[in-house]
């Protein structure tokens, strides 16, 4: 076995080296994890003194504030619709692209393309294509006779608006996928073609098993992702019209930095980060049951 | 161990350095940090503020980022106890700022500087003032207005007198309703009098509310009024004129095709009227110089209905300078504020503005600022722009509309107030979700919630008692 520490003398050169980083891990990032537990039990607004409210803030969230629970619905919205359709389609893809066919890279550059596109920049751009009455979506809807919908001007719509626009950034998600499926070893097709496996049986029973861990991954992601959506709302509806598109933290953040009410603020922050514990732990308990890991 | 030592005190050593330097620095001179817009025009009158304060170090530090960004900045810097000594602020959010403490109170400087309120437009001076402990918080830099500006060409082409702006209710509805255009498809091609904020108006909802005889909170705003009834008609003709125009959701729509500048939509034919700002006539002057307009003030709809006589109203918003709370040269900042929004500050700034379009080869045409003695002299600078007649009479009475301006009430829920009557409870009338009462009621029970809690926490702070 190899001996890394040497003497003591060196381990404190090394804690001096790695101070600079356990300090700004501590002053930015877990200082403020702590005062914002505490500030939640508190009124805060900032330049005033912080004053003990106990559980105030949590119940005022979940009992006398409406537009609380219309974001969390709203968010909860684009997770249940956008995640799994955001995973079905960039999965497609991957596999479309995964053909070893001509122009193979040329196409996955393309796909690839918007989901480097900054949010700012892409928000302005599809402000343009769902444009109702000039944008490209509705162009294309009237070559073939339907009249599209008022999209981000209409309540109804304006979160499938955002679902569609999110689909146009599958591309991250995407190049995970084709890295899965790199991975699928080529003898377990070779096999299953002996035992007469036909292309979908192949897909159901061999793909989507190996590639479980990989979309496993993609759904936590997704999931976390999309209950922090706040970007798009705040560029191309400042939430509206009517609340449609208020997102939970772009609620949180109208409530800190616009109202100062930190401590209320920060009682939403620790709900979140609830909400995502028991989604993904939900999800880490029900993986055994669809998830295979080759190793096991 | 000896590597460890060398480190340390190479680290202490820089400390002290910087520490040392930093004390060194700031004893030296009475420097005044001032956070405010930067820009050519805005260094040039605070470079004409160095010239004649030689014994001042003035540190200005430009305010970049929007509305919100510009606001957790400061107020990070105050409750950080780090303030600069002044600093620019919305003035219709100066009673938030002080509410929750972050302000210097200037009322004790007024006499020493020999400042006086009738220097100033009395609305700008009275919306620097916190009702709730009634002192003065800021001084009032700039102001604006709002009035009733329309395309006499389309006037013309529908078969309208151009000259003549209707003053009922009923007779802008009508009008709204002739100038309205769609295409086949049912698309909003042309609003006919855009009234609503963000569909083509600005500020009318305030506006109206006024000529209509209703008030959105208690004269030292301790109650919120928003669902008085004269404020629930006007939102209902609010949405009577959205709909009009083919509704909100295609209203907004319509907006999307909009472009700026030159492609602004009321230069281009897409507004017929709108109530508006009077920085539309600097806009008309670069963009649209020859657009055939005309313009006319908002009128009381109460008076008129009652005596016939047509009295105007309008609507006034603008910034301010204050001192924060825990600023380190408070004199030297209360000098700067007083020469920046008096007769040399603004002196300095309109001569930079003039010389800086000159030099972008743009006209030009006044702000208001609140300091009185200064627009006349803006006037004055006007009549010798090379701009149209129109727009020089259209300026004046922008100007003299100062007499009959209101602005926000004040109070720190100044700008949830905001939100709801320009958003939030708004669109839930405009979009059919609820009737204007509902609307406006929901509203103010909300409203006075959130300003009972800074009531509370104000009264319990100051010993002091409002209600």
């Amino acid at each position: 076995m190899v001996k890394f520490i040497k003497n003591k003398e060196e381990i404190i050169t090394a804690y001096i080296c790695v101070l600079p980083w356990i300090l700004g891990l501590g002053i930015f990032i877990i200082g403020p994890i702590i005062a914002s537990f505490i500030f939640s039990f508190m009124d805060y607004s900032v330049v005033l003194a912080p004053r003990f409210v106990g559980l105030d803030n949590y119940k005022k969230m979940l009992v006398s504030d409406p537009l609380f629970w219309k974001s969390l619905y709203n968010t909860l919205y684009m997770t249940v619709i956008g995640v799994p359709l955001n995973i079905i389609l960039s999965l497609s893809v991957a596999l479309l692209l995964n053909q070893r066919l001509k122009g193979e890279a040329f196409f996955r550059t393309i796909f690839y393309l918007p989901s480097i596109v900054p949010q700012v920049a892409m928000s302005l751009l599809w402000m343009w294509i769902l444009n109702p009455q000039v944008g490209l979506i509705n162009y294309l809807l009237s070559l073939i006779g339907i009249e599209g919908p008022m999209w981000l001007a209409s309540e109804k719509w304006a979160k499938p608006a955002f679902i569609i626009m999110g689909l146009w950034g599958i591309g991250g998600n995407m190049v995970i996928f084709l890295a899965g499926l790199q991975n699928v070893p080529q003898h377990l097709y070779d096999a299953a073609t002996v035992d007469g496996a036909n292309t979908w049986q192949k897909f159901r029973y061999v793909t989507l098993p190996m590639l479980s861990p990989t979309i496993f991954f993609v759904l936590i992601m997704g999931i976390i992702g999309t209950l922090q959506i706040f970007t798009q709302a705040y560029i191309m509806t400042a939430g509206g019209p009517m609340d449609a598109t208020l997102f939970y933290v772009y609620h949180l953040f109208n409530k800190a930095f616009r109202d100062f009410h930190m401590g209320y603020a920060s009682a939403m922050a620790w709900f979140l980060f609830i909400i995502i514990f028991i989604a993904t732990t939900i999800n880490l308990k029900l993986a055994p049951r669809w998830v295979y890991y080759e190793s096991e | 161990m000896e590597r460890y030592l060398k480190v340390l005190v190479v680290s202490i050593l820089f400390i002290f350095f910087v520490v040392t330097f930093t004390i060194l620095s700031s004893a030296s001179k009475r420097t005044l940090e001032v956070w405010a817009p930067g820009g050519k025009v805005w260094e040039d009158t605070y470079q004409e503020f160095q010239k004649t304060h030689p014994d001042i170090e003035l540190k200005f530090v430009p305010l970049t980022g929007g509305f919100d960004e510009r606001k957790q900045k400061l107020l990070s810097a105050v409750a950080g106890g780090v303030p600069p000594d002044v600093m620019w602020v919305d003035r219709f959010e100066v009673s938030q700022w002080a509410a929750f403490d972050t302000l210097t109170p200037l009322n004790r400087y007024i006499p020493k500087y020999k400042v006086s309120p009738s220097q100033y437009i009395r609305q700008t001076w009275d919306e620097a003032i916190f009702p709730w402990d009634n002192q003065l918080y800021a001084l009032p830099w700039q102001t604006d207005d709002r009035l009733i500006f329309w395309n006499k060409d389309i006037f013309k082409e529908a078969g309208l007198n151009p000259d003549k702006f209707p003053v009922t209710w009923e007779e802008q509805l009508e009008l709204n309703k002739k100038l309205t255009k769609f295409d086949d498809k049912g698309n909003v091609t042309r609003i006919g009098f855009a009234v609503v904020e963000g569909l083509g108006a600005n500020g009318g909802e305030w506006v109206l509310g006024w000529a209509n005889g209703g008030e959105y909170m208690t004269a030292r705003s301790t109650k919120v009024t928003l669902n008085h009834p004269k404020l629930v008609e006007t939102l209902d003709w609010l949405v009577k004129m959205t709909d009009a125009s083919g509704g909100v959701e295609k209203a907004a729509a319509f907006k999307g095709t909009w472009g700026i500048e030159v492609q602004a939509p009321f230069f281009v034919g897409k507004i017929a009227a709108m109530i508006n700002g009077n920085w539309t006539f600097e806009s008309i002057a670069r963009y649209a110089p020859n657009l055939n307009f005309g313009v006319a003030p908002i009128y009381r709809r109460d008076i008129y209905k009652k005596e016939k006589k047509l009295v105007p109203i309008t609507f006034s918003g603008g910034h301010a300078f204050a001192i924060p709370k825990g600023a380190r040269n408070p004199d030297d900042a209360f000098e700067f504020i007083r020469w920046i929004t008096g007769i040399n500050g603004t002196r300095a700034y309109r001569n930079a503005s003039i010389a800086f379009s000159k030099s972008m080869d743009r006209p030009w045409a006044p702000i208001i600022f609140a300091y009185q003695a200064a627009n006349k002299e803006s006037l004055e600078a006007l009549a010798e722009q090379p701009v149209t007649q129109a727009i020089k009479d259209g300026v004046k009475l922008s100007f003299d509309l100062m007499a009959y301006t209101r602005f926000r009430d004040r109070s720190p829920a100044a700008l949830l107030m905001q939100r709801e009557f320009l958003g939030h409870a708004r669109d839930e009338a405009l979009y059919h979700k609820k009737t204007p009462k509902q609307a406006l009621d929901d509203a103010t029970k909300a409203i006075q919630a959130e300003l009972d809690r800074l009531l509370d926490e104000w009264e319990k702070r100051t010993g002091k008692k409002l209600r």
